[in-house]
């Protein structure tokens, strides 16, 4: 399938998921929303038109209530944040998301993570 | 450094570590030589007591005695350094010189006066990294840094420390400090001594009122006056539970629980010498652990206040101040967020609300007792003595901050430590 009609379809299946018991989630309403025309939805949701920019991705997810980096990353697009943080160390953010492919998502949300301290 | 992980805060000091293989490896420098110098006979004469050598077949105990007596300067090397480096603790995987926190919920005891044991871990609390939610979380909070931690209103909780490396730990609650009721102050200190020592204290449940009597740590919002903070200080600004943990000096860890246990000569080696199986009995030191079995207004910010009392003994410090590196330490500031607006700033679920006392009674879960006769014990603080509980405090403001406090009776006690108070009936065994 098409990067648009693989974005579309899981866009519809998100809204229609929501819509199937609170009518706030028709097309007209989602689009009035996120300040797109419905008739433009449409055609994203049909795979007509390709994915929309990153910051229309992001209003969508936010109201459908899905995460914006998985949307993007369907959308074929990389959050701009997570460019700079690959821009910034790419040979050492390269290793670290090549040994996580493997990895089980459970595993992968395990990582240790650093905490900071800040003024207190 | 302190890293979040599956709920637990984790303290490691690597150049502690990195400091005490030092000391080792001169240890095995110094001593390899006077051993390479000595004769065998002693050697010989402690393999011949042992009881697996006195039982083995004649066959199996040529074979221990030759390895003794030809004993190359290269396994004796080997025996030596890594026997040393077992006994300071380095051999494991991992650093030694760690500490892993985690706070549990629990049960709200009653504030009836009596005096009860200590209640089961009946989960961990979730703690999130503050800097997730930079959109949604207050700027002041964001400041400070540190962990996100969602609690309900009269909500308890206690705190475990788990290492085997000694630790000084101050404990505070919106900046006074849990063990002295002082406020949260630079460094340790002792006269009164305000912080915890890891690991003879591997449990905390509340401010140190008197002496082998916690109040219990119970969730207040912030700005209604309850907190322990709000009721020394007279503001609520801070809230939240801090944390920081000092680790103890590889130097003085070396001098005082390390050089005695290093091998020093031949007859220390006969074990990693001896290949023939003569038998050997493994001894288990079992780590004390209490089970983990499965709103005035809704502020978002906690602060704690005191709930009942509750037997525990905080433990004075054997060791001298100076035994403690103050140069390093990490700090952790545990924002505690009411649980019903954990939605708004996290996007998650909250947690399941705490189980009622009646619930914890009908489930069997036994109530823990610890106690040590060989540690001297902290008086507690009359400043935290002074602070009204949140009970009484209710009562005094015409306020029912607690939904419940009829009493209970807890009946079943697993008994940690390494005695037995002469009125406890020791219902299970120790596990």
């Amino acid at each position: 399938m098409s990067e648009a009609k693989e974005f579309g379809a899981i866009i519809r299946k998100h809204r229609l998921r929501r819509a199937s018991d609170d009518a706030a989630f028709s097309l007209r309403q989602v689009a009035r929303r996120v300040g797109i025309e419905p008739s433009y939805l449409s055609k994203i949701e049909r795979g007509q038109q390709q994915p929309p920019g990153e910051n229309t991705i992001r209003r969508l997810a936010a109201d459908l209530g899905e995460d914006a980096d998985a949307l993007l990353a369907l959308a074929g697009k990389v959050s701009t944040d997570l460019i700079d943080i690959i821009r910034a160390r790419p040979a050492a953010v390269a290793e670290l998301l090549r040994s996580v492919r493997r990895a089980p998502t459970k595993q992968v949300a395990e990582i240790a993570r650093q905490v900071r301290d800040g003024n207190w | 450094m302190i890293t979040l992980k599956n709920d637990k805060l984790s303290s490691r000091f690597p150049q502690i570590s990195d400091s005490l293989r030092r000391l080792v490896e001169q240890h095995v420098e110094t001593t390899l030589p006077k051993i390479l110098a000595g004769d065998r006979e002693a050697a010989l004469s402690h393999l011949r007591s042992k009881y697996g050598y006195k039982h083995a077949e004649r066959s199996q105990q040529v074979e221990a005695e030759r390895q003794i007596l030809h004993a190359t300067r290269e396994s004796i090397e080997t025996a030596l350094r890594r026997l040393s480096f077992e006994r300071a603790g380095l051999s494991r995987a991992g650093s030694l010189a760690a500490l892993d926190v985690v706070f549990h919920r629990t049960l709200r005891i009653p504030d009836d006066g009596k005096l009860y044991p200590l209640p089961a871990g009946l989960g961990r609390f979730l703690l999130r990294l503050i800097d997730d939610f930079k959109a949604t979380v207050d700027p002041t909070w964001l400041e400070r840094g540190g962990v996100l931690m969602p609690m309900y209103q009269s909500e308890a909780l206690w705190i475990q420390f788990t290492g085997s490396y000694p630790f000084a730990v101050k404990v505070g609650a919106g900046k006074i400090n849990a063990v002295t009721g002082e406020g949260w102050g630079e460094g340790l200190q002792k006269s009164p001594q305000n912080y915890l020592v890891v690991p003879q204290q591997p449990w905390v449940d509340g401010f140190a009122v008197r002496k082998g009597v916690i109040r219990q740590f119970v969730a207040m919002p912030l700005g209604a006056g309850y907190s322990v903070e709000e009721q020394i200080t007279g503001a609520a600004d801070v809230g939240g539970l801090q944390l920081q943990v000092y680790p103890m000096k590889a130097e003085a860890y070396f001098r005082s629980r390390v050089a005695d246990r290093l091998p020093k000569s031949l007859e220390d080696l006969v074990d990693e010498l001896v290949t023939v199986d003569l038998g050997h009995s493994m001894l288990f030191a079992a780590l004390p652990r209490r089970l983990s079995a499965t709103s005035l207004r809704a502020a978002s910010a906690m602060g704690l206040g005191a709930g009942g009392t509750m037997r525990q003994e905080i433990y004075s410090d054997p060791n001298s101040l100076q035994d403690w590196d103050q140069s390093v330490s990490s700090r952790c500031f545990v924002h505690l967020c009411n649980s019903l607006v954990w939605r708004q700033i996290t996007g998650a679920n909250p947690p399941h609300p705490p189980f009622t006392a009646k619930e914890y009674a009908a489930s069997g879960v036994p109530w823990f007792d610890y106690y040590r006769d060989d540690l001297a014990v902290l008086p507690g603080s009359a400043i935290l003595d002074g602070v009204k509980s949140v009970f009484n405090l209710g009562e005094a403001k015409g306020e029912k901050p607690l939904t419940d406090n009829s009493p209970l009776e807890p009946i079943v006690t697993i008994q940690y430590g390494n005695s037995r108070r002469p009125d406890e009936v020791r219902e299970w065994a120790q596990h």
